[in-house]
């Protein structure tokens, strides 16, 4: 059966007819059982750690806006509806609807940055307020901040929305269905 | 007519490749395993572009899409500690039992009062559900008159700041001045990383809400950690398809 030839004496070339053992082993269980638990880890990890994004708060005191042509304010309104409008007096400012989506979101800030950079009044100070009514969605806060981050808004806040601010959005939709 | 000749094939196949390749990935992803943290409630995060990572030394606030918030501590060993502060601070020491404390340290989240979290605690309730069944209300109050997670906050600040004083014991004038500095600009590598990992090290608080969350309650627990005088909040978010080029767009925008 089989032995080990230790001797070289012999030659490689002449071998002793050893009777044929297979050393084949059937593998398909092992196979199985790595699958399955692959398919066990692949299902239970987490691949990712969280990912997180910072925001600074301004202090309670709260800050200026700054000049309005300088500044614009973002509504945000439930059923992911953003407006803006710029202007001192909010009585007589007038809403434009701005469309939810990231990309269009990141084309206004952008415009609005450059315009803001090139308005000699506002010595390169470009500053967003961000007001929610009580039941917008979290989705369009993260959003928005988002943005901002991307298109380099250093100074925003996010503010308490006045009465005078949701009667502004009431009178829009109020028009809009008209 | 000839008969068809049926070549005989053998049926075995060389599964050796196969065989290596379950292992190699198995090992890999035993490797890489982390359990799921074991959460009572399900949260679908909103996406952004960002890429930083979550770090250890977290407190996490969650709210789910019905506005209830729940607390987490991440690392299991500080969680006993912050409990007895903020048992102490309503003077109800003696309603945790010393298994209560080790029931407490074992969970990544809670979301009851703390009036009724020995009731929780004694029954293992670990879902909203559960908390339900006990007739419990479900959520960690923050209105102004009872603001429960106000004082989750103040404490899990005093026993991060704590460990943070203890640390800079040991530390030599150098580093100090190294860590003070807001921003790493213009420090060498050595000390940039140096800074970094101090950055690591300090507590984050950290917003974990559902992407379908009422703004309102966002802007309490904002509320709160402003009063906290915690004005640095991070957000949870899932990373963006495709925005590996995070980074990339914004230097596109800056031109």
């Amino acid at each position: 059966m089989a032995e080990i030839n230790s001797s070289n004496q012999d030659g490689g070339s002449k071998k002793k007819a050893s009777k044929k053992v297979s050393t084949k082993v059937d593998m398909t269980p092992m196979v199985d059982l790595a699958f399955l638990l692959i398919t066990f880890f692949m299902l239970t990890t987490t691949f990712n750690t969280p990912k997180i994004m910072q925001v600074i708060m301004p202090d309670k005191t709260g800050g200026d806006t700054g000049h309005p042509e300088c500044s614009v304010v973002l509504l945000g309104d439930k059923n992911d509806k953003i407006y803006w409008y710029q202007s001192a007096n909010v009585s007589q400012a007038s809403l434009q609807k701005l469309e939810a989506s990231p990309e269009k979101i990141r084309e206004f800030l952008i415009q609005k940055k450059r315009e803001t950079l090139e308005n000699g009044n506002c010595y390169k100070q470009f500053i967003v307020v961000v007001k929610f009514k009580d039941d917008a969605s979290f989705k369009n806060v993260v959003d928005i901040l988002d943005e901002m981050n991307i298109v380099g808004v250093s100074r925003y806040g996010i503010q308490d929305i006045t009465k005078e601010e949701i009667q502004l959005i009431d009178n829009y939709n109020l028009q809009a269905s008209k | 007519m000839g008969k068809i000749k049926i070549p005989r094939k053998n049926p075995t196949l060389d599964m050796t490749a196969m065989c290596d390749m379950a292992f190699l990935l198995l090992t890999f992803f035993i490797l890489t395993a982390q359990f799921k943290p074991e959460s009572p409630i399900e949260v679908d995060a909103p996406s952004s572009t960002s890429n930083k990572e979550e770090t250890e030394k977290v407190v996490k606030i969650t709210v789910d899409t019905t506005g209830r918030v729940f607390l987490g501590i991440k690392e299991a060993k500080k969680r006993e500690e912050l409990l007895r502060y903020v048992a102490q601070h309503y003077q109800m020491t003696g309603r945790f039992e010393d298994a209560d404390f080790k029931e407490f340290a074992g969970r990544e989240s809670f979301g009851v009062s703390i009036q009724d979290l020995p009731k929780v605690l004694k029954n293992k309730a670990l879902t909203p559900e559960a908390y339900k069944a006990l007739k419990v209300n479900v959520g960690i109050p923050l209105d102004s008159a009872n603001n429960q997670l106000g004082v989750w906050i103040l404490y899990a600040n005093k026993v991060y700041e704590k460990e943070r004083i203890e640390r800079r014991e040991g530390m030599d004038d150098r580093i100090k001045q190294i860590i003070a500095k807001p921003t790493p600009e213009g420090l060498n590598d050595a000390d940039k990383k140096i800074w970094e990992d101090e950055q690591k090290n300090n507590l984050k608080i950290v917003l974990f809400g559902d992407r379908k969350a009422q703004f309102i309650v966002v802007k309490k627990v904002l509320n709160v950690l402003q009063d906290r005088k915690v004005y640095r909040v991070h957000l949870v978010t899932n990373l963006k398809d495709g925005a590996g080029g995070g980074e990339a767009k914004k230097e596109e925008t800056k031109k």
